[in-house]
């Protein structure tokens, strides 16, 4: 799960890890009073939305003069931005944090993230902050320090002196950079977070350290025992169907073409649209409806599927544990609940694969059985 | 001959009374797998299925020995689970259960460093030695007895993999899991394909998303002398989402299937661009 800037910042506040002064606008208050109330002094207004590159995408303007404020506020608010990290939708704006521009003398990287490879926690630092990691590491790999961390024994002194290396911190800086890392690994561990980035995290010109940036991820997996956490979620700023989708226990991903794929397991829906990639198609989107489907399921799927721009469905399931007539019967209540008017051609593989074919012959003029994975490909690309 | 698990491998069941455990349980018997008892904290003492039921699993191991165990427990109890069995020092642990926190793992895989177990998933499908043994929730009948070891991230794809080998027979089909952080790897299976006797070539399927992929390449080439069909699930996904596995993402631009694809070519590995191929290379692969 994603969280706002302004919320990952709040968290580090909870944590002792210092931010700039700043104040939340949502969508719906009222701005001139707002800006008023603020508007002496110049500000930093940043939108907040789940995806970095805000800022090459006009999403963070600097108000310089009183009058400013107000305006940069109601060119932000309510407005799709589109970033690099968007996609072509982009995502509403409707909050603002707005900042004091803070005086940088120095920026420094620092996140905390799940090694895959290792199975661990790891830290990093550099003295490269604010641009992002990768970049850091194609350009020098030797700027970016890294403290692998065991669960069991957690921060050692040890890693306090490598993540600290070449930051050109004096004294009582390195003090509270040893004090931010402390902090910050116990909120990583508090909160499932699976990454958080500060980037950069400042050094003011009074010499004072404070997170400029920050971004928090939290592992899904566990949003059932992070309540608090998991109030932050944000709805506005996730796609309506991937919502309807999960409240129904099934896995949805939006894609930019026009054939909708119903499937079952992860693996199987990836290596469906790649197969409709490889003989020219596009595919619209996945429906994934998992190991342990019913017929509803099935209906619901179709109904969430046809919301998006389709033009013709391919039902792709091998039947494990989930058996093919049961996905058969689906199909044919979601053709009758539907009013479905484009083609869908169904691969129904595994067991009581052949029951299922015997129920879904000759009962609708848009449905089309086929034999295997290359000639399904091939004819729901045609029919869309 | 298999690899990790036969039809002397006896096992014992973690959450063998809930609905998952009691349907895959008589599945598994039904199979022919040796699996001898169960474990559920609040009915210790009781029977189910006509096996006994421990309170734990130290107790379990007390009164019988046990190779391998099986969890279906809910993913808020999963890592006391598989905690509790490293502890009891069972063999092989095969973790079914979906959705287990990314944390608890870390820590799971911190007590199996120092342990003599293994374990497969969680979030996986399990494991069969087709004709022997059972012990996990895929669909039994599709399997028969044969020459290809299976090896896979994706559960479903791990069947699809098994229907098109059907001409050929497997020896051992293991589904490592989706997770990201997970116990067996490809490197540790295909190790294993290597030494056992009845495996003549191994079909290795998977997905975006870290790089076990590209570690599996790099000890290929010097160490695997058997034939290997791969299939890498999830080419045209784009960078940044989640394609519904958590450990499918692509994430720096590195973790990508053609990067895969490029390491394993390498290493000499025959890669299948689409999953309708991977019977024919099969094929091709065994003459």
């Amino acid at each position: 799960m994603f969280i706002h800037e302004y919320q990952s910042k709040e968290l580090l506040q909870q944590y002792q890890i210092p931010t700039p002064r700043g104040h939340i606008f949502h969508k719906g208050d009222d701005i001139d009073s707002f800006a008023s109330q603020w508007s002496n002094q110049e500000w930093v207004v940043k939108s907040q939305i789940h995806a970095g590159g805000r800022g090459k995408a006009g999403g963070i303007l600097v108000a310089h003069k009183a009058e400013e404020l107000a305006s940069h506020m109601r060119q932000l608010l309510g407005r799709q931005l589109v970033t690099t990290q968007t996609g072509s939708d982009g995502l509403p704006v409707n909050a603002l944090l707005i900042e004091k521009p803070a005086e940088i003398a120095n920026e420094i990287y620092l996140g905390v993230l799940i090694d895959r490879n290792k199975k661990n926690i790891t830290l990093l630092s550099s003295s490269e902050g604010g641009i992002n990691l990768e970049e850091i590491a194609a350009r020098d790999p030797s700027k970016i320090n890294r403290a692998a961390i065991s669960k069991a024994t957690g921060l050692q002194a040890s890693h306090h002196q490598t993540l600290v290396q070449g930051l050109n911190l004096n004294q009582t800086q390195q003090t509270e950079f040893n004090q931010i890392v402390n902090n910050l690994y116990r909120m990583f561990c508090d909160i499932d977070a699976t990454l958080v980035e500060i980037n950069p995290l400042i050094v003011t010109r009074a010499g004072v350290l404070q997170a400029l940036d920050a971004k928090i991820n939290i592992d899904d997996n566990a949003l059932y025992r992070q309540t608090k956490v998991s109030n932050l979620r944000d709805d506005s700023q996730e796609n309506a169907i991937e919502r309807k989708a999960r409240a129904h226990d099934l896995s949805y991903v939006k894609l930019d073409g026009n054939i909708g794929c119903i499937v079952n397991g992860a693996g199987l829906a990836m290596a469906t649209m790649d197969l409709i990639k490889h003989f020219g198609g596009e595919p619209a989107n996945f429906l994934d409806v998992g190991g342990n489907t019913n017929e509803a399921r099935v209906t619901h799927a179709f109904e969430l599927l046809l919301a998006d721009e389709v033009r013709a469905v391919f039902v792709n399931i091998f039947g494990g544990i989930v058996r093919c007539d049961v996905i058969a019967h689906g199909i044919l209540a979601a053709l009758k609940n539907t009013a479905l008017e484009i083609p869908v051609v169904v691969l129904l593989q595994g067991t009581n694969a052949e029951q299922a074919k015997a129920l879904l012959k000759d009962q609708h003029p848009l449905l089309f059985p086929v034999k295997d994975l290359s000639e399904g490909a091939q004819l729901a690309i045609s029919k869309a | 001959m298999s690899i990790l698990i036969d039809k002397h491998t006896r096992i014992l069941c973690q959450g063998l009374t809930g609905s998952q455990g009691s349907f895959h349980t008589e599945q598994s018997l039904a199979y022919g797998s040796k699996i001898l008892a169960g474990v559920n904290p609040s009915k210790g003492g009781s029977q189910h299925l006509g096996l006994p039921v421990y309170a734990n699993v130290h107790e379990a191991c007390s009164e019988q020995d046990f190779d391998a165990t099986i969890i279906y427990v809910p993913a808020a109890f999963a890592a006391d689970a598989m905690l509790e069995a490293i502890e009891a020092e069972i063999g092989l642990i095969v973790c079914i259960t979906e959705g287990v926190p990314i944390h608890d793992m870390i820590t799971v895989n911190e007590h199996l460093a120092s342990s003599n177990s293994q374990l497969i998933g969680p979030n996986c499908p399990g494991i069969i030695t087709p004709g022997e043994c059972k012990i996990g929730i895929m669909p039994a009948a599709i399997h028969r007895p044969g020459k290809v070891g299976i090896v896979s991230r994706s559960g479903t794809l791990t069947y699809v993999a098994v229907s098109q080998t059907e001409a050929f027979g497997q020896s051992t089909c293991v589904g490592i899991g989706g997770d990201p952080i997970h116990g067996l790897d490809f490197i540790e299976c295909l190790r294993l394909f290597e030494q056992d006797p009845q495996t003549e070539i191994i079909v290795l399927v998977g997905e975006i998303g870290g790089d076990a992929e590209e570690q599996a390449a790099e000890i290929i080439a010097t160490e695997i002398s058997k034939p290997i069909v791969a299939y890498i699930t999830g080419a045209s996904a784009p960078v940044g989402k989640r394609m519904g596995h958590a450990g499918a993402i692509i994430n720096s631009g590195k973790d990508t299937a053609e990067q895969k694809y490029a390491a394993l070519k390498r290493a000499g590995v025959n890669t299948v661009s689409t999953l309708a191929d991977i019977g024919q290379a099969v094929a091709a692969g065994l003459k």
